[in-house]
């Protein structure tokens, strides 16, 4: 008997549920958002030592503003869009709705990011106001694909709940960075440094925090092995921080200077730091004990996330120095947090892809791979030491104001990039020539 | 002319096919299924082997490729005329499951 894609088989003792699985979407799906963010990535490391004069300097700086959304639309944003296209159907059990449409997402997104970025960079306000209404079109296609196919998740993972907040707060931050752009044309009203702050925080921790959180739920459960941990300070969690968002950017808006926004600034470091703590506990209950490369690259992700979160306590107190501060509390958040984490995740996703699509047909039959010999481990370490290297110098040039710093350790951390994008490059290179003699093989039988 | 059938005793292809299972690893963890406890229950019925199995957790990346590669590898015994194999849920996995020698591979113990 078959009920909703599930074969229901009543045996002897018992009656067992089997989910027929055919789930995974076709690896160019994820694979082209994948590889264009780490195209991004690749830009994002260049730019930080080619910018170090205006990073030490301000943030209220064009080629500041176009590095920052290379960071988090080209590279940061991409990459999430591309995991969650394969994780939505894999880790929850939902069905992406209208997958042509998808397709579809992928170009108005890439068309509208690879002008925005350098429109922002030449001060060119039309170019903003053009490529930004696509780049917002293709956010809020893929918000709204995603939310109306929530109704078909099967497995209400923690994971599922912060996404879809995440996704809320998606829609949020690019209404609010719609308006902006629009405005920086048409000069319909100023914008101030707290209302930008506001749209700051809604993407960096609203959309960008709680889909890397409850990823990281999910993917360290899976690959740690990671079981029994209870789900309470995980729930707990999900509702201080959405709580403090909220809170901090009602308070950026309407009362910036008061002291609400220092409670809610000090809630959401609060909240980073159960996080934390919520993951060190998830990682005591592994039963995989050595630790891999992907979670020293979750170590210093989530130190990194403390860091962001000390420095934003230290901006709301006005504790700052200057304004060479709030450039590195981004950095600390976006090559910080999210950069480790997902070049971490990458050394999982990325070769799950390729071994599903070039050796799952062989399984069983021949010898094949694990996952991790697809990897150049040391490859994978040595982009890791540069990275981290490059990312401390980085950190430390911008509080200290010093753009020489920044420029050399900059250097340092594009060199672990590129060591990086190598690494995946053996990765992917295989996988679209084997679909591509694969879609030729087609063709010809047709 | 199609090839004469071989017939092998049932018990026989338990044991054949417990073995077969032996070479199918999970290729993230590195651990074949029959140590890490996912194998359930194998029965054979004149050649035709039925497999109820599991995956370490619903959301398993692998849950498309497992059940598939279970099937190719019994299905390279000679005798094996068909086999099927049922992913359920219960009882979910839990890591105490697995043999001693996947709990010293994944460095549990």
């Amino acid at each position: 008997m078959i009920v909703n894609n599930r074969t229901i088989v009543r045996t002897e003792d018992r009656t067992v549920t089997t989910i027929k699985p055919r789930r995974s979407p076709e690896p160019d799906l994820p694979g082209r958002y994948l590889v264009t963010g780490l195209l991004g990535f690749i830009l994002f490391a260049i730019g930080v030592p080619l910018l170090a004069p205006e990073l030490v300097r301000t943030n209220d700086d064009p080629g500041v503003f176009a590095l920052t959304h290379l960071a988090v639309l080209g590279w940061i944003t991409m990459t999430m869009f591309g995991a969650l296209y394969q994780l939505f159907p894999v880790a929850l059990g939902g069905t992406v709705r209208s997958p042509r449409l998808v397709r579809w997402n992928y170009w108005l997104l890439a068309a509208g990011i690879a002008g925005f970025v350098p429109s922002f960079y030449w001060g060119w306000t039309a170019g903003v106001a053009i490529f930004g209404s696509l780049t917002v079109g293709g956010v809020l296609h893929f918000a709204f694909q995603l939310l109306r196919s929530y109704p078909s998740v099967r497995d209400w993972h923690p994971m599922a709940y912060y996404v879809l907040a995440a996704l809320l707060w998606l829609v949020a931050t690019i209404g609010f960075g719609f308006v902006y752009a629009l405005n920086w044309h048409f000069a319909w009203f100023s914008v101030t440094d707290s209302m930008l702050a506001a749209h700051v925080q809604m993407g960096l921790a609203g959309w960008l925090g709680l889909t890397l959180m409850g990823v990281s739920y999910k993917l360290t459960e899976l690959f740690a092995l990671a079981h029994g941990h209870g789900r309470a300070l995980t729930f707990v969690n999900l509702g201080l921080w959405n709580v403090a968002v909220l809170g901090l950017t009602l308070s950026w808006l309407f009362e910036p200077r008061g002291w609400l926004a220092t409670v809610f600034a000090g809630l959401l470091a609060m909240a980073a730091l159960l996080h934390v703590i919520d993951i060190a506990l998830l990682l005591r209950t592994r039963r995989r004990r050595k630790l891999t490369v992907e979670q020293w690259h979750s170590f210093v992700s989530l130190a990194s996330l403390l860091t962001a979160a000390s420095l934003g306590l230290l901006l709301v107190l006005g504790h700052a120095p200057g304004r060479n501060w709030v450039v590195a509390y981004g950095y600390a958040a976006l090559a910080g947090w999210f950069g480790f984490a997902i070049v971490g995740k990458s050394y999982k996703i990325l070769p799950f892809l390729s071994w599903l699509h070039r050796f799952s047909g062989l399984a069983g039959r021949q010898p094949v791979p694990l996952l991790s010999e697809l990897v150049d481990q040391r490859l994978a370490w040595s982009s890791f030491g540069l990275l981290v290297a490059g990312f401390a110098g980085v950190l430390a040039g911008l509080l200290l104001g010093d753009a020489a710093v920044v420029r050399a350790a900059g250097a340092i951390y594009a060199g672990g990039a590129l060591l990086f994008a190598l690494n995946v490059a053996r990765l992917v290179l295989p996988l679209a020539l084997s679909r591509r003699s694969q879609l030729v093989s087609q063709e010809i039988t047709a | 002319m199609s090839e004469p059938r071989l017939k092998l005793p049932d018990d026989l292809l338990v044991s054949e096919a417990w073995q077969q299972l032996e070479c199918v690893y999970d290729p993230e963890l590195g651990v074949n299924l029959v140590d890490l406890g996912l194998v359930y229950r194998l029965d054979v019925r004149g050649g035709e082997v039925q497999v109820e199995m599991t995956l370490t957790t619903p959301g398993c990346p692998m849950s498309d490729s497992m059940p598939d590669a279970v099937e190719r590898a019994l299905l390279t015994i000679p005798g094996v005329s068909r086999a099927s194999v049922d992913v359920v849920w219960e009882p979910r996995w839990v890591p105490e499951m697995m043999s001693e020698r996947a709990r010293r591979e994944l460095g549990w113990m």
